[in-house]
């Protein structure tokens, strides 16, 4: 049983643990690992949520699923790969574009294939090294020009639309769309050349 | 190769449709141009392909550039968050209980890779109720029960309301069969159990006490909404009699002056009368004089 408030049993050394160290402990069992989690990150989770979906209600169900997703995901965490805070990212930003496009369709489109492909992509995205990923960005970063970077910051930050980056930019939609486009495709050339660099080695 | 290059360079090639792939991944396509894209990916492998990368990159790349920067999280979640977790993981551990009547599977994992056991859209399994409290009411019951040698008796524990009756009982039985050394180490954990069930029933008075002031404050704001209503529906009738009164009384006026006007027209008429019959008289006269 979740219990309430894990610092009425325990002495509150649990929530000083380190995120990897939580995650071996609810290996163990220990369920107030998970309240601890909550605690350490329900805020950002929520804020990355509510600046897709700008709604509260669904923002806080995409909250409580990606916490009860670690649940489902903690048998096979690796630690040497995973860090808990981006995969949580990773996890609540993919369900609340998925919920945003759901609202969208207001069940009366169905986007079946594209849905299918985008996950498929995210299944990748999980597989990944988060370490290594924030090393890449990093190159990305660099690799920017200020409008670029502005673009990405606009659209990953603030959660704004093409339009509304335009509007914050004084550029056109299409200009933004072509940016967010050539900086996603930088970081992927970084992440194949990485990739071919490891398969070298 | 000229007809890819044709196809690359035409408004109908993949140029187009993968354009569309990077604004699609961070939720920024209309439902139609989302539609156009659907259409062309059923068809089209090389497409689809294009857009899981792009699903995978922005994934990526995403969390990356937070971590990066960290950003502030200035926007607070709402009141009573924590509480409703709580229920919620109660609530559907209960469910998936009731429904396989067994532990949970942990099927995701979490930046490995035996998740390539995950079918493509298996996320959706992440979404699927998780029976974390009712698993650890079963694996608490059972560890308590190893003790006592009465494993088998204790099979599920469907309700946190019954968990001080099923622990009586287990005391009792504990204090007839055990020896007195067990018997202690039984008590021990009955003693935690309740500790536990008491933390879980102050959460649930907790969010029930929330729920409860959520309530009332909607009570009030409706009975206020109620009384101003009713406040603006009695000045509107005040206003809308203010407005009759002054109608009647400009109607009465208009009716008067109505009438005056048409007693100065048959006056009026009267006298043209009059004088039509003089001059009349009056050219009967000059005839007569001729």
């Amino acid at each position: 049983m979740i219990t309430a408030n894990p610092s009425e049993l325990f002495d509150g050394s649990i929530a000083r643990a380190a995120d990897e160290d939580l995650i071996e402990l609810l290996r163990g069992g220990s369920d107030e690992a998970l309240t601890v989690l909550f605690d350490r990150y329900h805020r950002l989770v929520f804020h990355v949520a509510l600046r897709v979906l700008r709604n509260h209600g669904y923002a806080e169900e995409v909250v409580h699923n990606a916490i009860l997703s670690i649940f489902r995901a903690v048998a096979n965490f690796d630690r040497r790969k995973g860090l808990v805070r981006v995969w949580l990212l990773q996890y609540a930003y993919h369900r609340a574009l998925h919920r945003k496009r759901h609202l969208t369709a207001n069940q009366f489109y169905r986007w079946e294939e594209l849905e299918a492909a985008m996950e498929v992509g995210a299944a990748r995205a999980y597989l990944g090294d988060s370490r290594e990923n924030v090393r890449l960005v990093d190159q990305l970063l660099q690799r920017l020009k200020p409008r670029q970077r502005s673009v990405m910051e606009l659209t990953y930050y603030e959660g704004l639309t093409a339009e509304e980056v335009s509007q914050r930019l004084n550029e056109s939609v299409h200009v933004v769309r072509h940016d967010l486009q050539r900086s996603l495709s930088i970081l992927r050339d970084v992440m194949l050349g990485a990739t071919a660099k490891k398969d070298q080695c | 190769m000229l007809g890819e290059l044709a196809r690359r360079l035409s408004p109908w090639g993949h140029g187009k449709f993968q354009r569309l792939c990077v604004p699609a991944v961070v939720g920024n396509l209309s439902p139609e141009e989302l539609t156009e894209l659907e259409k062309h990916l059923k068809k089209c492998a090389k497409c689809r392909r294009f857009l899981s990368e792009a699903a995978q990159t922005n994934l990526i790349a995403m969390p990356a550039f937070w971590e990066k920067r960290k950003p502030a999280v200035s926007m607070m979640p709402p009141e009573g968050i924590r509480a409703r977790f709580l229920q919620r993981l109660n609530r559907e551990g209960k469910e998936q209980q009731e429904e396989t009547g067994s532990m949970v599977e942990w099927k995701l994992p979490l930046g490995s890779r035996s998740h390539l056991k995950v079918p493509p859209n298996g996320f959706k399994m992440f979404l699927r109720p998780v029976s974390i409290a009712a698993a650890l009411i079963v694996a608490s019951v059972f560890g308590a029960g190893y003790y006592t040698g009465s494993k088998a008796k204790l099979k599920a524990v469907p309700a946190s309301g019954q968990i001080a009756a099923t622990l009586d009982n287990r005391t009792i039985q504990a204090t007839v069969a055990s020896p007195s050394e067990t018997k202690e180490k039984v008590l021990q954990s009955v003693l935690a159990e309740l500790t536990r069930a008491r933390t879980l029933a102050a959460a649930e008075r907790r969010a029930l006490e929330e729920k409860l002031a959520a309530s009332d404050a909607k009570l009030t704001s409706l009975r206020q909404d109620s009384a101003n209503a009713l406040q603006q529906s009695q000045e509107t009738e005040r206003e809308v009699k203010e407005v009759l009164a002054a109608s009647r009384k400009e109607n009465e006026a208009l009716r008067k002056r109505i009438a005056d006007e048409d007693a100065i027209l048959a006056s009026q008429n009267r006298r043209t009368q009059e004088f039509q019959n003089e001059l009349q008289l009056a050219r009967v006269h000059q005839q007569d004089q001729d």
